[in-house]
C-alpha cells in the first residue's frame, strides 16, 4: 500500500489573502451569469408543463399498470410476488377463483397506493407473469384526496404503455 | 443400538429402523415424497436416494434397514446429479403454476427443485393433461397435473381412516388420484389428505386463494374443539389496514394425544375466532363503554359479595379458572362449572370425544362443582351470577333463577337486554394458557394473537380486583397455582414447551 | 414656506421612499433572477398580470401579497408577545431611516433657495447610518430571544457577537476615510469626490483609500447579514434563526428589512467610495456648464441603447406556448419604449430649440445625478447578490477570526497611516 501525499493548499500569502481566490470565484459567476443574461436559451430548464419532457424511455418507471391478456382479461393471476416484493407495502391485492377456464386464480381487489409506492420497480421485476409493467410513462400523478392516490383495477387496467400497448 | 457414519459423521441409531427415520431425525435434510413417518414407506417416488458403501448404485433411504457400520453419503456430485434426474421425471408434467398454487411456499418440490433442481426444462413434447380443481368433497380440491403420485393420500384413507375413498387409476404417466365412481372424499379426517400432499395437489376449498402461505404466521395452540385436546399450529396474518386474522389450523405433532393429524371440525374451528365477535360492552342491551363496564361489574361484584356465583366454563385455561376460584374464595362467593356440551354422536375412536370442551379435567383437578344438582344447589340464595366464558344463559333460567347476570364471553349473543353486563373477553387464541385432556395431559397453548378488538383477558379482569399483579401465566403459576397438589413437581417452565401426563 | 419648498421636500421624501422600500420588491427580483442565471436556471418567471412579466418581477409583489394575507402565527411558548412583535419592527424601522440620510444629488438651487437633496436634511451624516446600522441588531437579538426557541436564540446571539466584531472595524475604517475627506457631512464626502487627483483620476473613496473600502465592504456585507455573513440564519444548521418563529407580514418585515439595509449599506458603500451621484469626470459645475452638450449625447445615445435592449428582449422574452398571454408582452413593452424615446427626446428638442435656464439646468442636473446614484446603487445591490450566490457561509470561528485578527489591525493601521500622510504631506 503506498502513500499518497496530498498538497496542502492554504498556506502561502496568496491563499492566506483571500481575495484572489474570491475574485477568481465571482469571475466563474459572472461568466455564467453574463452567457444566461445574454442568451436565455442557454439554460437547459424545460418550462413545464408549456415543454413536455421528452426523455421518458422504455425503463422509465412511470405510474403501474396491469396488463391484459390476448383476449382483453386481466392478465394478473393474484400470486403476491409483487405484494411481498413491495418494500413500501403498498400493493392490496385479494385473491379469489376464475371461473372462465381461461385460469385458475384472478385478482378480486388489486390496489396501489401511490402515496407510498417508492417506485423502486421492485414488482415488475418480481411478477411471473408479465402481468405489472410501470410502462405507462406518467410520471406525475395528481388527485385531490387521498383515497384518490389509491390505484384500484380498473385503473391500473385502463392505463396504456405510453408506446402503445404490446 | 448401531453406529453408523453419515457424510463422514458418526450418528447411533436404532438397529434395523428405516434409514430415512434416523437421518430425518438426526435433522439430515433427505428429500422425499412418499414417505410419511404416520404411512411408512411405500417407495414409490424414488426421491430420498443416498450412497451407501458397498452398494453399486444409490439405494432408497426409506426402504432401507439400518445395520451396524454402514457408511452413507447424502451430499456430493453424484448424488446430486441423481437426485436431479430423478427430480427432473417428477417434474416433466408438472405444471408451472406456482403463482396461482395455494401450496407455492410449503411445497416440497419447489424446495428440492432449488435445492438440487436448478435445471433447465429438456422437454418440447406437450405435458399430459389431466384434470384441474377437481372437488373431491370434504373441502379438499384436487389438480391431477400437479400430483406426484406419492400415494400418501391413497395411503391414508386405506391405513388411517380406513375408509378406503381413493385410489390410483390408469396406468403410466396417465395415472391419477380419484374417487370411485359416484363416491365423494367423506370421513370426519379427510382434510389431512390436504396437509399430507408434499405438491400442491391437494388443496383446501376453505382456505384456498385466501392468502399466500408465507405471509402467515404460525403459533402453537390447543385446539378446544373437544376434551381431546389436539395440538394445533394457528397460522395467522395481519395484513396492513386490516385486523390480525387466523386463516387456518394445523395439526402439530404430539405423539401422546393427537399424532399427526386432526379432525375435519377441529380444523374448521377456526372460524369462529375470525366470526360473530362480542365487540362492545352492554349494561342491559345498551352499548356501554368498556371502561364503565368493567367498573360497574366490580361494583356489582362488591355489592352482592358472597350472594354471587361465578358460572365458569370449562372452555377457560386451567390458570383463568384457578384465579376465578381464587376471587370466589375471596369473595366468599359459590364457583361451579357445570356445562352439558356433551354429544355422543361426535365420539369416534380415532381423536374425537363426547366431551366437547377442552378443559373439563381442571374442573375435577381443582375441586370445582360441575354438576347440575351442585349448581341448583349454589344458586340458592344468590342474587348475582357472573358467566365467564360462557352465555348460556337459559340453564340457569331454567332454573328458575331471576336475578342479576353477567357475562364475559367472545362471541356475540342475542337477547342481550335481559342481562345486566355483558363484557367482551379475547378468544381462545388471543390468550396463552394451560388445557388437561380427556387423558390427563396437560398442554399449554402459547398462541397469543393481538386483535384489534377491544376486549378482556380474564386474568387481567380478575386481577384488576384482586390487585396482585398476577396477569400472565407464569404469574399465576407462581403465585399459588404450582403448590397445588394435583400438579406434583410439575413448574411452569416445563409445561411451556412439553405436554405433561398427570394425577392418576 | 413656499410651494417650492413642499414640492422639493415631498419629492426628496418620495425618491428616499422609492430607494428604500421600492427598492426591496426589486431586490428580491434581482437576487432571485441573479442567482438563477449564475446557476444556470430561469429563476421566477411565470407570474403575470395580463401577460405582464416584466421579466419576473410580478412575482415579487405576488410573494408580498402573499404574506400579508397568510396566517399569523405565533407559537403557544411565546410568552413575550410584545417584546416578539416589536422585534421585526425594530429591525425594518432602523433599516429604513439610516437610508433617509443619502445625499442622491447635489444640493438643489432654485431661485435663491438651497435645498439638501436627501430624505431627512439633517447634518449628521454618517453618524446617523453608524446609530441606526447598529440598533438593527436589537431587532434581531429581541426577537431571537423573545421566540423562546434554541434555535432562534443561537442566532440571534451570533448575530450580536458577529455584529459587535465587525462593527468595530467598519467604524475605524470609516474614521480613516473621515481623515481624508474632513467632513461627516456625506454632500461634502461626495462633493469632494468629484475632484479629480492627479488631473485625471476621479478621486473617489476606492482610489484614495482601497484598504479602507475593502475592510467596509466587507464590514458592511456582515452588518446587512449577508452572505457570506449569515451564520445568524444558517438555515443548514439553525433552522431559520432568529425567524424560525415568525410568520406573515412579521416575517416579511424581516425579509424586507434585510434587503432595505442591504441597500441602505450600497447607498452608503457607493457614496463613500463610488463617488455618489457624481458622474466619472463630470462634476456637479463641469454639468452645468457643458448642459446642451450632454442633452446631445442623450438625444443620441438613448434611441440607440433602446435598440439594443429592444434586440434583447425580442430574443429572450419568449415564453414556449406560441398562443399564451404572455407572448403578447414583448410588443407591449416594445411600443412603450418607443413611446418613452418619443416622448424624451421630443422634451430635449424643446429645450434645446428654446434654451433650459439656469434653474431648468439646475433641477435638470439633478435629475441626472439622482439617475447616476440609482445606477450606481443598483450595481453595488448586485454585487451583494453576486457575491452571495459564489461565497460560501463562513463557519462561526473563522468569522470571528477574520473580524478581530485580520480586519481590525488592518483597520487601525489604516488609521495611522492616513493620519501620517495627511499630517505629513498637509494634502
Amino acid at each position: 500500500m503506498g502513500i499518497k501525499i496530498v498538497p496542502r493548499y492554504g498556506k502561502s500569502f496568496k491563499d492566506k489573502l483571500y481575495l484572489p481566490a474570491i475574485f477568481a470565484g465571482m469571475k466563474t459567476t459572472m461568466s455564467h451569469f453574463a452567457k444566461n443574461l445574454s442568451d436565455t436559451s442557454n439554460i437547459k430548464t424545460e418550462c413545464y408543463p408549456e415543454m413536455k419532457p421528452q426523455d421518458i424511455t422504455q425503463r422509465y418507471r412511470g405510474v403501474h399498470r396491469l396488463t391484459h391478456r390476448d383476449d382483453g382479461s386481466v392478465r394478473c393471476v393474484a400470486c403476491f410476488m409483487c405484494a411481498t416484493a413491495c418494500p413500501a407495502d403498498c400493493i392490496f391485492i385479494e385473491g379469489k377463483e376464475r371461473r372462465d377456464g381461461i385460469d385458475e386464480k384472478m385478482p378480486a381487489v388489486f390496489k396501489i397506493d401511490l402515496l407510498e409506492c417508492v417506485f423502486c420497480g421492485g414488482c415488475v421485476e418480481a411478477c411471473p407473469c408479465d402481468a405489472i409493467r410501470m410502462d405507462t410513462g406518467i410520471f406525475s400523478f395528481v388527485a385531490k384526496r387521498r383515497k384518490d392516490f389509491v390505484l384500484d383495477k380498473e385503473q391500473l387496467l385502463a392505463h396504456k404503455s405510453f408506446e402503445g400497448e404490446k | 443400538m448401531a453406529t453408523i457414519t453419515v457424510d463422514g459423521k458418526e450418528i447411533y441409531a436404532n438397529d434395523n429402523a428405516l434409514l430415512i427415520e434416523e437421518l430425518l431425525a438426526n435433522g439430515i435434510n433427505i428429500p422425499h415424497f412418499c414417505y410419511h413417518p404416520s404411512l411408512g414407506k411405500d417407495g414409490n417416488c424414488r426421491m430420498c436416494m443416498v450412497e451407501i458403501e458397498g452398494k453399486k448404485r444409490p439405494q432408497i433411504a426409506c426402504d432401507t434397514p439400518v445395520k451396524d457400520g454402514m457408511i452413507i453419503r447424502t451430499k456430493g456430485e453424484n448424488i446430486a446429479r441423481v437426485k436431479r434426474q430423478i427430480l427432473e421425471l417428477e417434474l416433466i408434467n408438472h405444471p408451472v403454476d406456482c403463482p396461482i398454487c395455494d401450496q407455492a411456499g410449503e411445497c416440497s418440490l419447489q424446495n428440492y427443485y432449488m435445492d438440487v433442481g436448478l435445471y433447465d426444462s429438456r422437454l418440447d413434447t406437450a405435458k399430459n393433461k389431466k384434470r384441474k380443481h377437481v372437488d373431491l368433497g370434504a373441502n379438499v380440491m384436487l389438480d391431477q397435473d400437479r400430483c406426484v403420485l406419492c400415494t400418501r393420500c391413497v395411503r391414508f384413507t386405506k391405513n388411517i381412516t380406513k375408509t378406503h375413498e381413493l385410489g390410483v387409476v390408469v396406468r403410466n404417466d396417465h395415472s391419477y388420484i380419484s374417487t370411485f365412481p359416484g363416491t365423494k372424499l367423506s370421513n370426519p379426517y379427510a382434510m389431512n389428505v390436504i396437509d399430507l400432499c408434499p405438491v400442491g395437489a391437494l388443496t383446501s376449498k376453505d382456505f384456498r386463494f385466501h392468502q399466500r402461505v408465507w405471509f402467515l404466521k404460525p403459533e402453537v395452540a390447543i385446539c378446544d374443539g373437544c376434551s381431546r385436546g389436539c395440538s394445533l399450529l394457528v397460522d395467522h396474518n395481519k395484513e396492513k389496514y386490516k385486523d390480525d386474522v387466523v386463516y387456518r389450523y394445523r395439526p402439530k405433532f404430539n405423539k401422546n394425544v393427537n399424532g399427526y393429524f386432526i379432525c375435519d371440525y377441529g380444523r374448521l374451528s377456526y372460524k369462529k375466532e375470525n366470526e360473530n365477535r362480542l365487540l362492545n360492552a352492554y349494561i342491559r342491551g345498551m352499548e356501554s363503554e368498556f371502561e364503565y363496564a368493567i367498573l360497574k361489574i366490580e361494583r356489582l361484584l362488591k355489592r352482592y359479595g358472597p350472594k354471587t356465583l361465578f358460572l365458569v366454563s370449562p372452555t377457560l385455561s386451567l390458570e383463568e379458572i384457578y384465579r376465578v376460584r381464587t376471587l370466589a374464595h375471596k369473595l366468599d362467593a359459590a364457583i361451579n362449572g357445570f356445562d352439558d356440551n356433551f354429544d355422543e354422536d361426535f365420539k369416534d375412536d380415532m381423536l374425537r370425544q363426547s366431551d366437547k370442551t377442552p378443559n373439563r379435567k381442571t374442573l375435577k383437578f381443582l375441586a370445582i362443582n360441575d354438576s347440575k344438582e351442585d349448581l341448583l344447589r349454589d344458586l340458592k340464595g344468590k342474587e348475582f351470577v357472573l358467566l365467564i366464558g360462557r352465555d348460556d344463559i337459559q340453564i340457569i333460567k331454567e332454573m328458575g333463577y331471576d336475578g342479576s347476570i353477567g357475562v364475559m364471553n367472545y362471541r356475540d349473543f342475542k337477547e342481550k337486554e335481559k342481562i345486566d353486563i355483558v363484557i367482551p373477553i379475547v378468544s381462545h387464541t388471543s390468550r396463552q394458557g394451560t388445557f388437561i385432556n380427556c387423558d390427563n395431559y396437560m398442554q399449554f397453548s402459547s398462541c397469543e394473537i393481538q386483535k384489534n378488538i377491544q376486549a378482556l383477558k380474564v386474568l387481567e379482569f380478575v386481577e384488576t380486583i384482586l390487585n396482585d399483579g398476577r396477569v400472565t401465566c407464569e404469574d399465576v403459576w407462581e403465585g399459588g397455582l404450582e403448590d397445588e397438589e394435583f400438579l406434583g413437581d410439575i413448574k411452569f417452565t416445563q409445561i411451556k414447551s412439553n405436554s405433561m401426563k398427570i394425577g392418576r | 414656506m413656499n410651494i417650492i419648498l413642499i414640492i422639493v421636500i415631498v419629492v426628496n421624501i418620495i425618491i428616499a421612499l422609492l430607494f428604500s422600500l421600492g427598492a426591496a420588491p426589486i431586490l428580491v427580483w434581482v437576487e432571485r433572477r441573479v442567482a438563477g442565471f449564475i446557476q444556470d436556471r430561469l429563476g421566477p418567471n411565470r407570474c403575470n398580470i395580463a401577460g405582464f412579466r416584466l421579466g419576473g418581477l410580478i412575482q415579487s409583489f405576488a410573494d408580498m401579497l402573499k404574506l400579508v394575507f397568510k396566517e399569523d402565527f405565533r407559537a403557544g411558548a411565546i410568552k413575550e408577545k410584545f417584546v416578539f412583535s416589536i422585534a421585526p419592527v425594530i429591525v425594518f424601522a432602523s433599516a429604513f431611516l439610516s437610508y433617509m440620510v443619502m445625499p442622491f444629488a447635489d444640493d438643489l438651487v432654485i431661485g435663491s433657495q438651497t435645498f439638501v437633496m436627501q430624505g431627512l436634511p439633517i447634518n449628521l451624516g454618517v453618524l446617523w447610518f453608524l446609530a441606526f446600522a447598529g440598533l438593527s441588531i436589537y431587532g434581531i437579538i429581541l426577537g431571537g430571544w423573545a421566540s423562546n426557541n434554541k434555535y432562534s436564540l443561537l442566532g440571534s446571539i451570533r448575530a450580536g457577537a458577529q455584529v459587535i466584531s465587525y462593527e468595530a472595524s467598519m467604524t475605524l475604517a470609516l474614521i480613516s476615510l473621515l481623515i481624508t475627506y474632513g467632513s461627516i457631512n456625506l454632500v461634502d464626502i461626495v462633493n469632494f469626490q468629484g475632484k479629480l487627483l492627479f488631473g485625471f483620476i476621479p478621486a473617489w473613496g476606492v482610489v484614495m483609500q482601497p484598504l479602507a473600502a475593502i475592510i467596509f465592504i466587507v464590514t458592511a456585507f456582515a452588518e446587512a447579514n449577508r452572505t457570506p455573513f449569515d451564520i445568524a440564519e444558517g438555515e443548514s444548521e439553525i433552522v431559520g434563526g432568529y425567524h424560525t418563529e415568525y410568520s406573515a407580514m412579521k416575517f416579511g418585515l424581516f425579509f424586507v428589512g434585510e434587503y432595505v439595509a442591504m441597500s441602505a449599506s450600497s447607498a452608503l458603500i457607493v457614496t463613500l467610495f463610488f463617488g455618489g451621484y457624481n458622474l466619472p469626470w463630470l462634476g456637479t459645475a463641469t454639468l452645468k456648464e457643458h448642459f446642451s452638450a450632454i442633452m446631445w449625447i442623450i438625444v443620441v445615445a438613448l434611441p440607440l441603447l433602446s435598440f439594443l435592449f429592444g434586440r434583447w428582449i425580442v430574443k429572450n422574452n419568449v415564453w414556449p406556448k406560441t398562443d399564451d398571454i404572455r407572448n403578447k408582452e414583448t410588443k407591449w413593452l416594445l411600443r412603450m419604449m418607443v413611446l418613452m424615446n418619443m416622448v424624451i427626446i421630443a422634451i430635449l428638442a424643446y429645450f434645446l430649440y428654446s434654451g433650459i435656464g439656469v434653474t431648468g439646468t439646475n433641477i435638470a442636473v439633478a435629475v441626472i445625478q439622482v439617475a447616476t446614484f440609482a445606477i450606481k446603487l443598483l450595481l453595488m445591490n448586485f454585487v451583494f447578490v453576486w457575491v452571495r450566490w459564489t461565497l460560501p457561509r463562513f463557519r462561526y470561528d473563522q468569522l470571528q477570526n477574520l473580524g478581530w485578527k485580520v480586519l481590525l489591525p488592518l483597520s487601525i493601521a489604516n488609521i495611522f497611516l492616513t493620519a501620517l500622510v495627511v499630517v505629513g504631506f498637509g494634502v
